[in-house]
């Protein structure tokens, strides 16, 4: 396409961007509750915060919580069902959960994926293992040196 | 009743309440009057600046023991502790307890620095003295960067505290702890902390027990087992990875944070001779049970069904739901005095530090007593200021936050340890090994967790300082350490012979 600037050439991913921005408010309209999370997908800890805001504005409201190990929710799990507009999830195993929050009636929140893979336990005991000698060292040092100085006093 | 029509809400933070706001700011009143008065009556006994900053070096075992026991009964063991508990489980709660081993493992250096330096002030006095300057200003700048991430930590806690259980904004909270703690801390000195730390000990001590035999009796031990099993299972799993790195991690981190900082070495140079090592060992064992018990009221919380918004609101959230709104009074003043011991300890300290080794030592030597005091009150008002503005956007949560700092202090400990007992120690092994511990722990942090940080700084740091302490030792005479302080000379001068 050419504008009125002949050297100036429009892609058409351009324009159908353009378009999209537009009608993205449409598309956004009837969610009214966006969630979002501590961790940005992936967790080596198997604790994850979750947060939702309304975004219409609107206060006093129950919300519900869902978690499930599929994406399509087949077998959800209520986590919460109250007043707070956020919960912290601890101790999950490795796997893909999904999360999603709506109000009593309302319509469903974005979902929230996260992947909970624990580090290796190879990486846990050589860690382990630093830490204890690391201890036992300053331990050993500390009651020799003091048994020494004691000594000399 | 519906969620809208409850009169106790908090829209803050999204988490429903303990106590009415009302409630909360006259119990905020009270202590905060409490606390004022005392630290102005005990700050009366602070005549010199060595009255001031080391309570006369005349500190006894009750007195020494419940200071240091109150101070390390921080907003950390009473809100971190169940933190640890609800990410980490039953190794998050045991690796919470090992900080006990710092305060018993840095009991026989607290014999040790009172005999090597009889007239010393603060930790930066014996590292400049046993590594000289350059050392000295890289181990400042980490305590007092450490110092300051204490300092904000527990400025947070206070408002999610007050926030938690009264529906006090967060921001307010946190303004009126460090407030009063400043206001007294600036009155009294280490007078007053010492002071006000023996009741907050006694206070302290009171509501635990209060609280576990509550929350004991409210919880069934077999429910608790059972939904943790079924909710949060790798919260009972003995091999969580996170948890099992925790443990050292958490233990490293106790020992540098004891072992380095001003906080500690100022209760060891302001105890009576040999009253020192017999304090710290008390305290360590009066400690330990503390975050255990913290600990397990936080596992309770699926079983009670508690939702927590954030992990570090966990303890004062259960205590308060299984103790009602009477019991939350109590849970309110035991989390209030166990934030203000602290507080006000870290700031006296770091105001000590950055008094005697930034201002004295680096700006003005010749500085009389009268005007280190003024200095001195500066420098608290000045923290206390600069740590609400940090505070405010609440950056993160009190693990993440404190454990920043964790690389950093566990790096001190070798160059620490091997200064007070090794004569071949040296300035080379020590900078050495805070660097490159404190980079790789940074590296630890970031890339595998805030549970490795401490426990990569302490093992590369111990590696370097042996290694270059081997290749090019030293021959250290301890007798440097023996510096009397210019107002001492002065003092000593003054006085009529006998």
């Amino acid at each position: 396409m050419t504008f009125l600037y002949p050297n100036v050439q429009i892609n058409h991913r351009v324009i159908f961007f353009l378009l999209m921005l537009m009608v993205a408010p449409a598309v956004g309209a009837g969610q009214q509750i966006e969630l979002s999370s501590s961790k940005s997908g992936l967790s080596r800890d198997g604790h994850v915060r979750l947060q939702w805001a309304v975004t219409d504005g609107s206060s006093g409201n129950v919300f519900l919580v869902q978690q499930a190990e599929t994406e399509a929710f087949s077998t959800p799990r209520i986590i919460y069902h109250g007043p707070d507009q956020a919960t912290f999830i601890s101790g999950l195993e490795n796997g893909n959960y999904y999360f999603r929050v709506r109000r009593e009636n309302g319509d469903w929140s974005n979902v929230m994926a996260l992947e909970v893979n624990h580090h290796s336990l190879y990486l846990t005991f050589i860690l382990l293992s630093i830490g204890a000698v690391v201890f036992l060292l300053t331990a050993a040092m500390v009651i020799y040196g003091s048994r020494k100085s004691a000594r000399i006093q | 009743m519906a969620p809208e029509n409850r009169p106790e809400f908090n829209n803050m933070t999204h988490q429903s309440y303990i106590i009415s706001p009302e409630t909360g700011w006259i119990l905020l009143g009270l202590l905060s009057v409490l606390w004022i008065v005392l630290g102005i009556y005990w700050g009366k006994k602070a005549k010199s600046m060595e009255g001031y900053m080391l309570a006369g070096r005349n500190v006894g075992l009750a007195f020494g023991m419940a200071t240091v026991m109150a101070t390390w009964v921080t907003s950390n063991t009473t809100m971190l502790a169940p933190q640890f508990a609800l990410e980490l489980g039953v190794w998050g709660m045991l690796a919470y307890s090992t900080g006990a081993l710092g305060l018993l493992l840095f009991a026989p250096l607290a014999k040790r620095i009172r005999a090597l330096m009889p007239n010393g002030y603060t930790s930066g006095d014996f590292i400049r003295l046993r590594y000289g300057k350059p050392t000295w200003i890289l181990f400042l700048i980490i305590s007092i960067f450490y110092g300051f991430f204490w300092l904000i930590s527990m400025g947070m806690a206070g408002g999610i505290l007050m926030n938690a259980i009264a529906g006090i904004p967060y921001e307010i909270g946190t303004a009126v702890i460090l407030g009063v703690c400043v206001t007294y801390t600036l009155f009294g000195g280490l007078y007053a902390v010492i002071g006000t730390d023996y009741i907050q000990t006694v206070l302290i001590m009171i509501g635990v027990v209060i609280i576990g035999i509550a929350v004991f009796q409210a919880v069934d031990m077999e429910k608790i087992y059972s939904t943790l099993q079924e909710e949060r299972p790798m919260l009972l799993n003995a091999l969580m990875p996170a948890a099992l790195m925790a443990v050292f991690n958490n233990l490293l981190f106790g020992l540098g944070e004891v072992f380095h900082s001003n906080v500690w070495w100022s209760r060891a140079f302001a105890m009576r001779d040999k009253v020192g090592k017999k304090a710290y060992i008390l305290a360590g064992f009066s400690w330990l049970p503390i975050p255990v018990a913290a600990g397990f009221i936080a596992l309770a919380s699926t079983s009670l069904d508690i939702n927590v918004t954030s992990p570090d609101m966990v303890g004062p959230l259960v205590a308060a739901s299984v103790l009602g709104k009477a019991g939350a009074v109590v849970v309110f003043m035991v989390f209030f005095c166990s934030l203000a011991s602290s507080l006000d300890s870290l700031l006296a300290s770091t105001a000590d530090l950055i008094t005697e080794d930034i201002y004295r030592k680096m700006i003005n030597p010749s500085a009389s007593g009268k005007k280190l005091r003024k200095v001195s009150s500066g420098i608290v008002i000045g923290l206390g200021v600069v740590a609400l503005l940090v505070c405010l956007p609440r950056i993160g949560t009190l693990a993440t936050v404190l454990f920043f700092a964790g690389p950093l202090v566990a790096s001190t400990i070798w160059p620490i340890a091997t200064g007070l007992y090794w004569r071949k120690a040296n300035a080379r092994g020590a900078i050495a090994g805070m660097i490159t511990g404190t980079v790789a722990g940074l590296i630890a942090y970031f890339q595998l967790g805030w549970y490795t940080g401490a426990l990569v700084g302490a093992s590369v740091s111990m590696i370097v300082v042996i290694v270059v302490t081997w290749a090019t030792p030293s021959s250290f005479n301890w007798k440097t350490l023996h510096e009397i302080h210019p107002e001492k000379i002065s003092d000593e001068n003054a006085s009529p012979k006998s």
